[in-house]
């Protein structure tokens, strides 16, 4: 690659109802020397650019997470669904869900209670703590078990993009086309074999035989056969 | 309103199936043109009971991204056409029954293709209308592509043509199993289930081919092996195999109608296993899953 790209951000838009509207990276390429080409990846509705294609593929949420252990406190990253080592190595994390905003449900009165991941926490060879952090409720850190106090400081998406370069794209396309006068050639065009069979009888005058074949459309091809065998009885005996 | 078109639709189907059968038990010329004249006013109101849908889809959809330019209005007039979920591509494929059934008796006259196209557009569309989830859904972004219309259609085309060629195939075993007076002829059946047979197959290939378009474009991948993809092939395989035995080894009747039947008894069984799975379009099926997943954690509004 004799360039550069860059995600500049990722955005996911939704629908009234919640559910998602398009999926959007927005990528910069830039090569040297020359000014910066900006565009944007859709699902869909990739990007080309030097030969290379990008496909929005997948995304996304990485979680930042302030940890504290007594008064040692220290920041670390985990994406989703991953697990991670803890600081200090003796405990693995895994962030197992991130919610953007957290509804609790009343008619009317909705209260929004804001960013929260659901964490789990393996210390030792037992079973797993489960920890929920909300991000605008760092109070609520009292009541977490175990030796570590979490609190949620942020999150940012990611995205993921399929690279290709496929020269061949055309020549697969080209076979794909090719298929059609393929298929009207064995399906539609029937082969047929004709013969003209041309002798003389003993009285020295020329009979003629007509012949004729088609093995993959024997019916079809006998309705003709009887048609023509009427038009040449109609047309006299000369 | 639409779902109120679509029930008579049904009705009208049923009930021209019915004439046809009347029509070749009493061989009155009468009632087969009444049959047939229903069939295509039904068919008519089909047409229209989609566009109408269209139009209602497209609507909601320019709520949700006003202010487009002509372009974009137009982008977004292909990708709202009804064929985005079990239900639409149901009512789509009943429509296309009931159209290769009109066509067929253009040009053959027999009445018991009527029947057997009649009686199985009613049959899908009454399950559409009672078995399905029927409300306009926005699109997910997976199926927001110009080849959704093309796949889509030649997908249904086919799967249509293959249900014909099963209807005769059904009534030439029928037939062939029980000492019944032989109406229509049986080499008439045998021909039109190969000529069925021989439309469903171009179809399907082009369906499975633009599919293929269409992932390499979206996801940069021609085929990813999918349930989907891999219940297309093997309905294709069987197809393949009917084509192949009559043309070259030059098979004809009962296993021929064996294999028409068996193909679309397929068609018909991934189906139904996997609620949607031939009829659920496209790529919407190939996509990563996080694309297709309705429920992908994030619900920020």
């Amino acid at each position: 690659m004799d360039f550069q790209a860059r995600l500049d951000k990722f955005q996911v838009f939704y629908y009234p109802n919640g559910t998602p509207r398009e999926f959007r990276s927005d990528l910069t390429f830039t090569r040297p020397g020359k000014p910066p080409e900006q565009a944007v990846c859709r699902v869909n509705d990739p990007v080309t650019f030097g030969g290379f294609t990008f496909y929005q593929s997948s995304y996304g949420n990485t979680v930042r997470l302030e940890v504290k252990e007594g008064d040692k406190s220290q920041v670390v990253e985990a994406t989703v669904g991953q697990t991670m080592p803890l600081p200090g190595g003796q405990a693995y994390l895994q962030v197992l869900e991130y919610q953007p905003d957290v509804v609790m449900p009343g008619e009317g009165q909705e209260k929004h209670l804001g960013p929260a991941a659901r964490l789990a926490i393996w210390v030792g060879r037992g079973h797993p703590l489960i920890i929920v952090v909300l991000k605008n409720h760092p109070e609520l850190a009292d009541e977490q078990s175990g030796p570590y106090r979490f609190f949620l400081k942020g999150s940012t998406f990611f995205s993921v993009l399929q690279v290709k370069r496929d020269p061949g794209v055309w020549w697969v396309y080209t076979g794909f086309l090719l298929l059609l006068p393929g298929f009207y050639l064995a399906f539609l065009r029937p082969t047929e074999r004709w013969a003209l069979v041309l002798r003389r009888n003993p009285k020295g005058a020329w009979q003629a035989r007509l012949l004729g074949a088609a093995p993959r459309a024997r019916e079809a091809f006998q309705d003709r056969l009887e048609r023509l065998q009427e038009i040449l009885k109609k047309g006299g005996t000369a | 309103m639409i779902s109120q078109i679509l029930g008579g639709v049904m009705l009208a189907y049923l009930a021209a199936g019915l004439l046809f059968l009347a029509a070749l038990l009493w061989s009155s010329p009468r009632l087969k043109s009444f049959a047939l004249g229903l069939l295509g006013g039904a068919l008519a109101a089909q047409t229209l009971a989609f566009f109408a849908r269209w139009v209602a889809s497209y609507n909601q959809a320019v709520i949700a991204t006003p202010q487009l330019g002509w372009v974009n209005k137009f982008q977004l007039i292909i990708h709202q056409v009804p064929l985005s979920n079990f239900y639409e591509s149901l009512v789509f494929f009943s429509w296309c029954l009931a159209c290769l059934t009109l066509l067929f008796l253009y040009r053959y006259t027999e009445s018991f293709l009527g029947v057997v196209g009649g009686l199985l557009a009613s049959l899908v569309l009454a399950y559409a209308s009672l078995g399905t989830d029927s409300s306009i859904k926005p699109l997910m972004p997976a199926l927001k592509s110009n080849w959704l219309l093309i796949h889509v259609i030649t997908c249904f085309l086919g799967y249509a043509a293959f249900g014909l060629a099963f209807g005769a195939g059904l009534l030439y075993l029928i037939q062939a199993y029980t000492a019944h007076p032989k109406n229509p002829a049986p080499p008439l059946m045998d021909r039109l289930i190969y000529r069925a047979a021989v439309i469903g197959f171009i179809f399907l290939t082009l369906g499975i081919l633009t599919g293929a378009v269409w992932a390499e474009t979206a996801w940069g991948r021609y085929w990813s092996w999918d349930p989907k993809e891999t219940a297309s092939l093997i309905t294709w395989f069987i197809y393949a195999a009917l084509l192949h035995a009559r043309l070259v080894k030059g098979w004809q009747g009962r296993p021929i109608a064996w294999l028409a039947v068996v193909g679309f008894a397929k068609i018909m069984k991934t189906s139904a296993s996997a609620l949607g799975c031939p009829f659920q379009t496209g790529a919407g099926a190939c996509a990563p899953r996080l694309f297709k997943d309705e429920n992908t954690g994030e619900s920020s509004r």
